[in-house]
């Protein structure tokens, strides 16, 4: 070989080896399935598309597609059940929970989906810019909303209720307002139940300020208020709940439907102020799974004897078109349809809120008036206008229990009105779920419930 | 003992020559070296005179009369040399120098980007050579690794053809990823694993299958950190470097080799007959009506039927393992041509093979071709090619928890007929198992995988001057895999058909730089730069379709409904690469290896790993003071560390933080995050120690190697929890660790060598520890494999987590038992909940005879199953394994005995806790073990009493059985013919053989076959579950025929 060649082979080497070495490029490969991080969230179509994904966790039914109510009205007198050996069931009716319960991780879990998917979209609201700023509004009203409602589950899940420290400074759950992004100081203690309500209530204040009235099929300014009015109502706030309350009625955007089995029957209702939608492949409503009765089905949960005596003392209520008679047990009739849209605030929840808040109160006429609304729909006989006091607020109560019967209502309620569920206290442990294991192992800041 | 052996040997010759004197030649025999070598055997051809060489390399032969002669000179670990003396010379001293073949003394190998002189290693490397490979009938070239490469575990995954195999170098590598080796074929890293899709038919593929062995010049396995640090952060589960073959310069070679066989399994299983099931059934009614009275005096019995719900009249006995085995056949054919010339040389081949295996429906066909051409451009220029092409047809059936014979082993129940008397298939009435007749499914159903695959390379080297030399090499491996599936409307309630097709572009590039040195008088040093680029990219289509509008479509296009799917990802590598070999007086050696590599796998915050090796060798018998001892002809002590990594096991793309498609509301597309970002994220690291000596005596007669090595892996990926408050579960993060440590020990040695006998007989044994140091506090079912198998603290990998049973009550009695005071069955929480669900209280119940007792946690007996209570148990690893071979070589016949053996390692049976007196499970049963089973009181057996209503169907350590066996792998009778016969008939040379594989076995384990790893899909159930079988089907064991010949 000559000189020259040589030389020339040399050259060309070392040109080969620094052509490699300059392409570090060479080992940036993105993925094809999916997207990285920053670019998901770099455009306002791809927060848009990051909100519809929030959404889409508030839909699990581990969460607002079933068990934030089914779960409450499992433990509560409404039930009687038969779980076979559903272990995270019968935990929940043997007192006997422990971190492992599967109904309480997926809750938990499924929750901080929502809140961790809904932080994302708030920290990029902040820096990627939008032409159209209504949608950023909205966007940004909608996160919040969402948040604050998915905390308020939690908390009625996982802490004891409000009014269970004088002070509300028991443990709540842990509060998120930032997107995780690696896993370096994931470590965050709870915090206590009166700071999860401010900030449950801050997030829906603020939602009902950038949302318009309604925003089908996601949560409007009217809806807000209205799971606002619920929060207000579980702390005693009766004055903050009623005016809630009477701002969405007198908006004249929601009426109740004429009978009172359409809400069971038919999807968005004009009664329906806020609903989780399922279409047939999102096989996602566990709530129905659970009540289903329709098809002969055997469901594992059916009316209890407390709930059945309560709605037979007058035969003549037409909300026993909810319910079947059958094997010689109530089945309810609410939860039928595979793949129903879950309504998970009716404007009879807020006649009902705001007749025990002006009961409450004092303005037993008022009180009255509400709660004849859905007595009157139900073709019972209005409510003596005589009735004051404590047999006011029990024929409220009663009729409160009747309307919104196995939609998770009675949960907060007999803790609000420190009533026992079933044999238990209204602030007893075994009352909400232990904080799961997938939270312990990771978070030694987190404490455990008793 | 040998020696005197030869003394006496040599003495008997010796006699039998010093008859009649009348001329006499003498000589001198010495090595390459100029040393004289004692004991060669002198043989004078066409005469039964010979002699051995004395002490100083002598020898003096009587002839009876003055003529010309041919003398040939042989010894062990040298080649034979043929020397003609004329008359006229006979006087006249003659002196002989033979080169050394010895033991692999001398061999060349191949390490990374290069070779060395096995003599010049301070690293362990096994080799297998081509004619150990020939020796292999089963399709694939690492069934020719078994017992041939020593602390080289290769798990058969069954004997089915086209079946996955499992390699294990010095123990297994890695936890959650993969613990496989790296395989490099003439340089490229090749795509390796399984793509036929997950878990399917209950069997994995094998990429690597449609390599064909014969092709192989050898394959070299990289075992300690100073061999494999080279391939950096790849090198920690071992390198498999396989060297195809070459032409050399000469008279064109042609070669073709045949065999046929037969293939079957090794052993099978008695299990019941209808009519001893249906007596069983009816005694476990009698068992549960006794129970029943013993509880409630009152209550009504009511007998369960037998499963089903079939016309009686229709009992009969079938041996549904009839129906789904048979005797395999084997066709393999190879024909291959090389030579060339001072220009160029080339090897071409043309294999095929045509396998149907033990089970029904089972084939493997192969086709493969290859040119490996070698130019000389100019005197300092080659230019090399090598192109190979391969297709592979696999026709895969249902085994083990899918169907096929493992159906035939349980839930096709003796009794059920294959077909009904108007000859359509018997169906029992549904809900059942769909796997209830593996003969309707084995005939309607069809699944088969094409694999087509592309390995080229071409590669230039370059002589420059100042002893350097450049090489560059562009390497190429194209897979293309299809997936057919069919399964027929006879077998389930619709027809449904799939079409996959997988695609691997692999490339690779490297450029290598050497250049060699004297330094000083004495002192050599060898030098090595690389650079390589590496990237591969899989893409994967398909479609499913079903609900055909006619049966005879089994194409998805055809179906009503359906639905495509894709699937992509890929990695690069850039690595930078140098090696430093120092020689001085070939008494001291190092050798210095680093490599960087770079991957996408890699964080952006941790692109880049190091990974540096050092090795040194004494060579003792170099030195003065051994030097020309007799006895010890070699003896080396060397010492190795370095670091190497696991790469592989990372799935792509890990460390991104990324956002997923598919999170829809309301009929709108949304997206969720769905992975943590962990810049940080690399590869696994293991640090290793190699401390060997090897030694040679008696010129190479007798050889020894004593390896110690320890292995302790860090940063292993694990899936860490995070809080779940973050809306995340877990990341993937380099936490935990590992060990694994052991020893390895080889002796080879020719305990007879002379004339037309010799006796080679190869030892190996290794041991092997491995044990977990940190497994990131996970819980112990975080990380879990098949059959109870888990990662715990203290034990080894896949150690079984398991409830321990207490036995059988004998009689119904009044027995005091511990009991839990929470009778939860979960698993381990917190501290706090340990503590309370660990209270015990101790009660005295009836407990009925034949009832199944526990031992809880703290070693009380209980009668209650409780999760709480398992306790690690067993090793799914062996702690010992090796082989044992001899080879005897007699005139024109050959004879190899390979024995491979292991001991210490446990098997958990999962099928068993259905088939060992478990009814209730409507499994078949095994007849051995249930023939055991409690009958009447005072029976004292292990095995409960028949019951349809008790639950057996849980995992206790009755069915973990020690997995220790030996088995005779392999028989090999061969015959040569005389070259004078063949003379004639156009032939170079022609051998006939026969050999048998997998022929005997001696085990304590009462299943199938004790050698098994239950196919999995992904790594850590590979890692975990190599002492796990459920119905796993058994090896095979094959006959094979053949010839080979030259011309």
């Amino acid at each position: 070989m000559t000189k020259r060649a040589s030389l020339r082979t040399i050259v060309s080497s070392v040109a080969l080896v620094a052509t490699l070495t300059a392409c570090e490029s060479f080992l940036q490969q993105d993925p094809p399935l999916d997207i990285s991080n920053d670019i998901a969230l770099s455009t306002p179509s791809g927060i848009n598309a990051a909100m519809i994904g929030a959404a889409d966790a508030i839909q699990s039914g581990a969460l607002f597609g079933g068990n934030t109510m089914s779960m409450g009205e499992l433990w509560s007198n409404n039930v009687e059940s038969n779980v076979g050996a559903d272990f995270g069931r019968l935990q929940i009716l043997t007192y006997n929970l422990n971190v492992f319960n599967p109904e309480g991780r997926s809750m938990w879990g499924d929750g901080y989906n929502v809140i961790n998917r809904v932080n994302n979209v708030l920290a990029a609201l902040e820096t990627v810019p939008f032409a159209d700023t209504d949608l950023r509004t909205k966007l940004k009203g909608r996160a919040l909303a969402m948040r604050g409602m998915t905390l308020f589950a939690l908390c009625t899940y996982f802490a004891q209720p409000w009014g269970y420290t004088d002070d509300n400074s028991h443990a709540g759950v842990v509060i998120r307002t930032e997107p995780t992004l690696g896993d370096l100081g994931t470590r965050k203690p709870r915090a206590t139940l009166a700071e999860c309500y401010a900030q449950i209530i801050g997030d829906l204040e603020t939602a009902a300020t950038l949302l318009p009235a309604t925003d089908a099929p996601y949560i409007g300014a009217l809806a807000a208020k209205g799971l606002l009015a619920r929060v207000k109502f579980h702390q005693g706030d009766y004055a903050a709940a009623e005016a809630l309350c009477t701002e969405v009625i007198s908006s004249g955007t929601y009426a109740l439907n004429a009978n009172v089995t359409d809400v069971a029957s038919t999807n968005s209702t004009k009664e329906v102020l806020l609903e989780v939608i399922n279409l047939p492949n999102d096989n996602a409503s566990s709530i129905v799974f659970d009540f289903r009765q329709a098809d002969n089905a055997s469901p594992r949960y059916w009316a209890g004897t407390d709930f059945v005596n309560t709605i037979y003392t007058d035969t003549t209520d037409k909300r026993l078109g909810l319910y079947v008679y059958r094997n010689n047990r109530l089945y309810v009739a609410k939860w039928d349809r595979i793949a129903m849209n879950i309504p998970l605030l009716r404007l009879a929840e807020l006649y009902l809120t705001r007749a025990e808040c002006r009961a409450q109160q004092g303005n037993g006429s008022g009180a009255i008036d509400d709660a004849n609304v859905t007595r009157t729909r139900a073709g019972l006989k209005p409510l003596a206008a005589t009735l004051t006091g404590n047999s006011l607020l029990n024929a409220i109560r009663r009729e409160r229990n009747i309307e919104l019967a196995f939609e998770g209502d009675v949960f907060l309620e007999r803790k609000r009105q420190r009533r026992n569920l079933k044999q238990r206290p209204w602030n007893d442990a075994a009352l909400i779920f232990k904080i799961p294991d997938i939270e312990m192992n990771a978070n030694s800041l987190c404490i455990q419930n008793p | 003992m040998m020696r005197w052996f030869t003394i006496v040997l040599c003495m008997c010759l010796a006699t039998t020559t010093v008859i009649a004197a009348d001329t006499e030649i003498t000589g001198s025999v010495v090595s390459a070296d100029g040393k004289p070598i004692s004991g060669v055997t002198v043989r004078v051809l066409k005469t039964k005179l010979g002699t051995f060489t004395r002490s100083k390399g002598e020898f003096k032969i009587v002839l009876p009369s003055t003529m010309d002669y041919t003398l040939t000179f042989s010894m062990v670990g040298y080649t034979t040399k043929e020397i003609a003396v004329a008359s006229a010379e006979l006087s006249k001293p003659i002196r002989v120098m033979l080169e050394q073949d010895v033991l692999k003394l001398e061999e060349v190998v191949v390490v990374g980007y290069g070779t060395k002189q096995r003599k010049d290693l301070t690293g362990s490397i096994a080799r297998v050579d081509a004619k150990e490979i020939a020796q292999n009938t089963y399709g694939n070239f690492e069934n020719a690794i078994v017992g041939r490469a020593p602390g080289v575990q290769v798990i058969n995954s069954n004997g089915m053809a086209g079946s996955a195999m499992t390699i294990r170098v010095r123990g297994v590598g890695s936890l959650t990823a993969s613990g496989e080796p790296l395989y490099v074929i003439d340089g490229v890293p090749v795509t390796q694993g399984d793509f036929g899709g997950k878990d399917r038919l209950a069997t994995q593929t094998n990429a690597l299958a449609s390599i064909n062995p014969n092709d192989i010049e050898s394959i070299d396995i990289l075992k300690d950190a100073d061999a494999s640090a080279i391939y950096g952060s790849r090198g920690s589960n071992g390198v498999v470097l396989i060297t195809t073959k070459r032409g050399s310069a000469g008279n064109t070679k042609f070669n073709v080799s045949l065999f046929n066989g037969t293939s079957t399994e090794t052993n099978r299983i008695a299990l019941l007959n209808g009519d001893e099931f249906r007596a069983m059934w009816a005694e476990a009614n009698y068992n549960d009506s006794v129970a029943l009275k013993a509880l409630r005096p009152n209550a009504k019995f009511t007998a369960k039927p037998l499963p089903g719900a079939m016309d009686p009249s229709l009992y009969t006995n079938t041996d549904w393992l009839d129906r789904t085995l048979q005797a395999g056949q084997i066709t393999d054919a190879n024909i291959t041509a090389s030579g060339g010339s001072s220009f160029a040389t080339f090897f071409t081949s043309l294999g095929y093979r045509d396998e149907s295996s033990y089970a029904v429906g089972n084939t493997f066909q192969r086709l493969n071709g290859r040119a490996n051409i070698e130019v000389n451009a100019t005197e300092d220029v080659k230019i090399g090619l090598s192109a190979n092409l391969n297709y592979a047809d696999n026709k895969r059936v249902p085994s083990a928890w899918a169907g096929g014979i493992g159906a035939a082993q349980s839930s096709a129940l003796p009794y059920f007929p294959v077909y009904n008397p108007d000859g359509t298939y018997f169906e029992p009435q549904r809900p059942w198992y769909a796997m209830y007749n593996p003969v309707a499914q084995l005939n309607e159903n069809r699944f088969n995988n094409i694999e087509q695959r592309v390995l080229a390379n071409l590669y230039t080297s370059i002589k420059l001057p100042l002893n350097f030399s450049l090489r560059i090499q562009g390497g190429v491996d194209q897979m293309n895999f299809t997936d057919r599936r069919y399964t027929s409307l006879i077998v389930q309630s619709e027809a449904e058909a799939e079409l996959r097709k997988v695609g691997v572009t692999n490339w690779v590039l490297n450029g290598t730089l050497d250049y060699n040195t004297m330094l000083m008088d004495g002192l050599t040093m060898t030098a090595l730069g690389a650079v390589e680029a590496q990237r591969s990219d899989q893409l994967v289509t398909g479609l499913k379709g079903r609900n055909f509008p006619n049966p005879a479509f089994e194409n998805p296009t055809s179906a009503s409904i359906r639905e495509g799917y894709s699937f992509e990802t890929g990695f690069s590598f850039l690595s930078f690469i140098t090696r430093w070999s120092l020689n001085y007086q070939d008494r001291w050696l190092l050798n210095l290896s680093g490599r960087t590599d770079g991957s996408s796998r890699f964080g952006s915050e941790n692109r880049f790993g190091f990974f540096p090796s050092a090795g040194l060798a004494w060579v003792v018998s170099n030195e003065d003071f051994l030097k020309g001892n007799e006895d010890i002809s070699l003896l080396k002590l060397r010492i190795s560390y370095g670091l190497t990594g696991n790469a592989d096991g990372i799935d792509d793309y890990q460390w991104q933080g990324t956002y997923k498609a598919g999170a829809d509301y309301a009929g709108n597309p949304g997206i969720r995050p769905d992975r943590l970002l962990n810049p940080m994220l690399g590869w696994e690291q293991t640090a290793q120690l190699d401390i060997t000596a090897e030694a040679g005596f008696f010129g190479g007669r007798l050889q020894a190697t004593a390896s110690y090595y320890s292995k302790v892996t860090s940063n292993v990926l694990l899936n860490v929890s995070v809080p779940a408050s973050t809306g995340f579960s877990s990341i993937l993060k380099n936490v935990g660790s590992f060990e694994n440590s052991g020893v390895e020990v080889v002796l080879s040695g020719y305990p007879v060598s002379s004339g037309d006998l010799t006796w080679r007989m190869d030892l190996s044994v290794a041991h092997n520890t491995n044990v977990v140091l940190d497994n990131a506090f996970l819980p112990p079912d975080a990380i879990g494999g098949p059959g109870e198998t888990r990662i715990l603290v203290g034990y080894p990998v896949g150690t079984f987590f398991i409830n321990r049973s207490a036995g059988v009550q004998s009689r119904t009695d009044s027995v005091r038992v511990t009991r839990r005071r929470s009778g939860n069955n979960v698993s381990f929480g917190t501290a706090k909940d340990d503590e309370r669900w660990n209270a015990f209280y101790d009660t005295t119940v009836v407990i009925l005879g034949g009832s199944q007792l526990f031992y809880n946690i703290n070693g009380d007996i209980t009668d209650v199953y409780d999760l709480n209570d398992r306790t690690p148990l067993g090793n799914p690893y062996p702690s010992w394994f090796g082989s044992f071979t001899n080879t005897i070589t007699w005139k024109g016949f050959d004879l190899t005995a390979m024995v491979y053996y292991q001991f210490g390692n446990q098997i958990y049976d999962d099928a068993a806790k259905r088939q060992v007196g478990n009814l209730a499970s409507n499994f078949n049963q095994n007849k051995e073990l249930t023939d055991q089973r409690w009958q009447q009181e005072g029976d004292v057996t292990d095995v409960p009493r028949l019951s349809l209503t008790e639950n057996y169907d849980i995992n206790t350590d009755r069915f973990i059985y020690d997995g220790s066996f030996v088995r005779l792998r392999q028989v090999t009778l061969g015959y040569t013919l005389p070259q004078s016969w063949l003379e004639g008939a156009g032939f170079a040379s022609l051998r006939i053989y026969l050999t048998g594989q997998n022929l005997w076995t001696w085990t304590k384990y009462p299943g199938w076959d004790p050698e098994i790893m239950r196919d999995q899909d992904g790594a850590q159930g590979r890692n975990l579950g190599a002492g796990v079988t459920y119905l796993t089907p058994p090896q095979a064991r094959q006959f094979v025929v053949g010839l080979t010949a030259g011309f």
